[in-house]
């Protein structure tokens, strides 16, 4: 991917070209005062940038030198990323594999510098961001290209966070417009089937009166009607429209502005209530039982106590831990086997701590965790994993937006296939003029 | 209902005719005098052929708003009394409004489950102002 230079690019840009540049007149200076010790001179120069710095061979794209930024950053040590050809520094997959790795050294050499962003992985298999400089060199009279990469994965993740934020507000605006025009027809449609039921059902004298005139007895409308499922359906339209008027409602609760019930809240007492909810709601139980997972609390009594509206808050908390049970049921690693009875034991760590001027909330589930795709959706409404089940698919929708939009908060998400999930809301400590 | 010598009389202005028509039958069935209206200017006019006891105005309307044609026709007719009846989720009243004698038990949202509650809210309206005067 390449990438227009911004200020942070520019600034690495410099960095390579300072490496380069200082290398060059060591090289020249050795040459010029015939010094001949600089190995270690030259060593300490090339470890001292924070930036994991490669040395690859221009012709045959190999690492021949590496600093102790690597090390740092991949984790593991010179000696296995030189010796080793299994060392995976890529994330593995296309566009991040071996191959376009070796694409762009070719590229550096015969195109001149490039700067990209890159998935690079460490030596514990985690993936992350980070950005390259890939420039041609000439050290010790070969031609290498000097690799300069940085761990960009805050900045990544800022920018996906921006971008998520914009993308859910301009989806609430959405909503909000959309309700209203929903409204209108859902009551056009749910008033007129009452008036058809009491025009038959109810004893209102005109009924009488006009069957009559009809030339028939409203026993008989009735007998006919019902004998035809006709009440069975007209039952059944003014159910369908109260359920679309609820998910309407839904969509929207958080936007009720009540601004006047924010009081300061002990978070960790109330994600207790939130757990004792769960434990006693029957949904649960059909899929797993919320007694048989294990609960594990990390509260910080120190933690501020952010002011909550606190039954917006407790529908956020009891979201979350529905979602982590959810998940954690549909895994098989958690089913008991029928031959041992043994079973490994889902797990959610509750954490309640101080963070900068704000209270951080974590519920961290030990269940299948999710993909980026997934993971990059999971706030989106009727976003579900589940197929067709009992909830609306707005559960983390709403839960967004009442930590975002009505508490000036963050809720934000960490997770992996395999590694479980974990979901954050941060709470400011002081409530912000509306 | 309570029993009344006269039918308690009911405008309904709404631009929705799914909803201004089928509103109008319900209440009709249960004995209140409905008018209706599709619009603010046009429900101005019919209150010069004589005022209703209540007026159910849906806020956002074409033309002349709903907030707007409650404040006129309050100042013009001020025993009338009024209820919202609104498809937005969250209805916020004006002081202009609250001035006029709209609380907040006085909007109610659509759609309606039960239009009986409709009915209700009539008769708590009536029974408030009688109670005031």
């Amino acid at each position: 991917m390449s990438r227009n230079p911004d200020p942070a690019n520019l600034e690495r840009a410099d960095t390579v070209e300072a490496l380069r540049g200082r290398i060059a007149e060591l090289e020249a200076a050795n040459r010029d005062r015939g010094f001949c010790g600089g190995e270690g001179y030259y060593r300490d120069i090339f470890d001292a940038p924070r930036e994991a710095v490669f040395v690859h061979d221009a012709e045959t794209g190999e690492i021949v030198d590496v600093n102790r930024g690597v090390e740092e950053m991949y984790g593991y040590t010179r000696g296995e990323v030189l010796g080793s050809a299994a060392v995976a520094l890529n994330q593995g997959e296309p566009p991040y594999s071996e191959k376009e790795a070796e694409e762009w050294v070719r590229r550096a050499v015969e195109e001149g510098p490039q700067m990209f962003e890159w998935r690079a992985k460490r030596k514990t298999g985690e993936v992350f961001w980070v950005e390259v400089v890939l420039q041609k060199a000439t050290l010790g009279g070969k031609v290498r290209v000097l690799a300069v990469v940085r761990d960009v994965t805050d900045r990544v993740n800022l920018k996906d966070m921006i971008v998520q934020s914009e993308k859910m507000l301009s989806i609430g605006g959405l909503a909000a417009g959309m309700a209203h025009e929903i409204n209108n027809p859902l009551a056009g449609i749910l008033q007129n089937v009452q008036v058809i039921r009491n025009r038959v059902w109810e004893e209102l004298p005109k009924n009488r009166q006009v069957a009559a005139e009809c030339g028939v007895s409203l026993e008989s409308i009735r007998a006919y009607l019902e004998a035809r499922g006709v009440l069975t359906m007209i039952e059944s339209v003014l159910e369908s429209g109260h359920r679309a008027s609820q998910i309407v409602e839904n969509m929207l609760s958080f936007s009720r502005k009540s601004r006047d019930c924010f009081e300061p809240t002990d978070l960790a007492a109330l994600l207790d209530r939130t757990v004792a909810l769960a434990s006693s709601e029957y949904d649960l139980k059909k899929n797993l039982d919320f007694r048989r997972i294990e609960i594990v609390r990390d509260y910080d009594r120190e933690t501020p106590k952010p002011p909550c509206e606190e039954g917006r808050m407790q529908q956020v908390f009891l979201n979350l831990l529905r979602n982590a049970a959810q998940a954690m049921a549909d895994d098989p690693r958690f089913k008991v086997e029928p031959a041992s009875g043994r079973t490994e034991t889902p797990r959610i760590v509750l954490r309640v701590v101080p963070d900068g001027g704000a209270a951080r909330v974590d519920i961290a589930d030990n269940g299948p965790g999710m993909d980026e795709t997934t993971r990059k959706r999971i706030f989106e409404p009727f976003f579900t994993t589940r197929g067709r089940g009992p909830g609306t698919g707005l559960g983390l929708y709403v839960s967004y937006f009442i930590v975002t939009d009505f508490h000036g908060g963050q809720l934000t998400v960490d997770s992996a296939p395999g590694r479980g999930s974990r979901f954050t809301v941060r709470l400011p400590a002081e409530r912000s003029a509306p | 209902m309570k029993e009344r010598s006269n039918p308690v009389r009911v405008l309904i202005v709404d631009d929705e005719p799914a909803v201004r028509k089928s509103l109008a039958i319900f209440l009709e069935d249960a004995g209140y005098a409905v008018s209706m209206a599709a619009r603010g200017e046009e429900a101005m006019d019919l209150l010069e052929q004589g005022p209703p006891d209540v007026a159910i105005v849906d806020p956002r309307l074409p033309g002349m708003s709903g907030e707007t044609f409650i404040l006129r026709a309050h100042a013009r007719y001020p025993e009338l009394r009024f209820l919202i009846f609104t498809g937005a989720v969250d209805f916020d009243l004006s002081d202009e409004l609250i001035a006029a004698g709209v609380h907040p038990e006085h909007a109610l949202l659509k759609p309606l489950y039960r239009l009986g509650s409709m009915a209700a809210a009539i008769e708590d309206l009536l029974q408030e102002s009688e109670q005031t005067q």
